[in-house]
């Protein structure tokens, strides 16, 4: 199972990767999307890594399409995350500091379901998401998102 | 007189998809306009002798911002803070390829900067450093495509340009 953890500078003790997440509202502009992991019951944003030979931009729309089977676009960069005190675990042992983009996103399309990482999913209220167990950084990108501030939030 | 070059500098080359061949690298790189606004900051590559932006790899145990800020005094002596994110550059057409033959696909983050203290000066990575005239940096062949970088900043634009 992947493991976090939290200290003052721990991302050295990891290599540098970059992952992007997406913010995607219902038509009402409401509700967000938020899938819950299979590894760890936590509630996240569609989000992933970027590849190597894929733009941030495609990196967000694959992992959006892998994690939810809708189709989006990518609307505008609401917030860089790369907090140095953040290391992330994988059951390999692997240890990475993840610097994530933000995107707010809009559906072209697609059907809302399941895959192989997924046990559940939906769009919720804000108040509704107040309640559930969701990485906090991501918690942090829904209010950024929702701030409706033009620059991005460097963190 | 020119400054001798090493042989084999790190070179940048474009293709369909090239960037797959590259291991992925997160990069930063500053603007720093002068007070008037009428001048930016580059400095010039020890390597291959091209002009850039001040910029690099961002190190683990820092955020975006520190390693920008880092970068830039390392480079230039000039302390900096980051005042926005002007755009994230991902041409996956892109690959870098360093003289021991290691491949990137590298990432750049690029901030408008503001000075905060420091004087110019020179490092072991550039041979040179000035402010020009911003419309001439914008035509230069900057090393990296930087000089699209310029221009995404002068446009002015607050949100960040997704590229």
């Amino acid at each position: 199972m992947t493991q976090i953890s939290f200290g003052e500078r721990i991302g050295r003790q990891g290599k540098i990767r970059l992952g992007c997440s997406a913010v995607l509202f219902d038509a009402k502009r409401e509700k967000i999307l938020l899938t819950r992991r299979a590894d760890n019951g936590q509630w996240c944003l569609p989000s992933g890594g970027v590849e190597p030979g894929e733009s941030v931009a495609e990196a967000c729309i694959r992992e959006t399409w892998e994690e939810t089977g809708l189709k989006i676009q990518v609307e505008r960069l609401t917030s860089v995350f790369s907090s140095p005190d953040r290391l992330v675990i994988y059951s390999d042992g692997k240890r990475f500091q993840i610097i994530t983009i933000n995107f707010e996103v809009s559906e072209i399309g697609g059907k809302i379901g399941l895959s192989d990482e997924t046990t559940d999913i939906g769009f919720y209220s804000i108040p509704e998401i107040e309640t559930m167990d969701i990485l906090p950084h991501h918690r942090q990108f829904i209010s950024d998102t929702l701030a409706g501030q033009d620059a991005a939030f460097i963190r | 007189m020119q400054p001798l070059y090493v042989k084999n500098p790190t070179k940048v080359v474009y293709g369909d998809r090239i960037g797959r061949e590259g291991q992925l690298r997160l990069g930063c790189s500053a603007v720093l306009l002068s007070d008037d606004h009428q001048t930016v900051l580059l400095t010039r590559r020890t390597d291959n002798g091209q002009w850039c932006l001040p910029g690099g790899m961002i190190d683990p145990g820092e955020s975006v911002a520190e390693g920008c800020e880092r970068e830039v005094y390392e480079e230039t002596g000039l302390k900096v803070r980051v005042v926005r994110l002007t755009g994230v550059y991902s041409n996956p057409n892109r690959l870098t390829v360093y003289p021991d033959g290691n491949k990137a696909f590298v990432i750049v983050l690029n901030f408008e900067v503001n000075k905060v203290g420091g004087e110019l000066g020179l490092s072991d990575e550039t041979t040179d450093a000035h402010f020009f005239p911003i419309a001439e940096a914008e035509q230069m062949d900057l090393f990296h495509g930087h000089a699209e970088h310029i221009r995404d900043t002068m446009t002015k634009n607050t949100a960040a340009l997704i590229r």
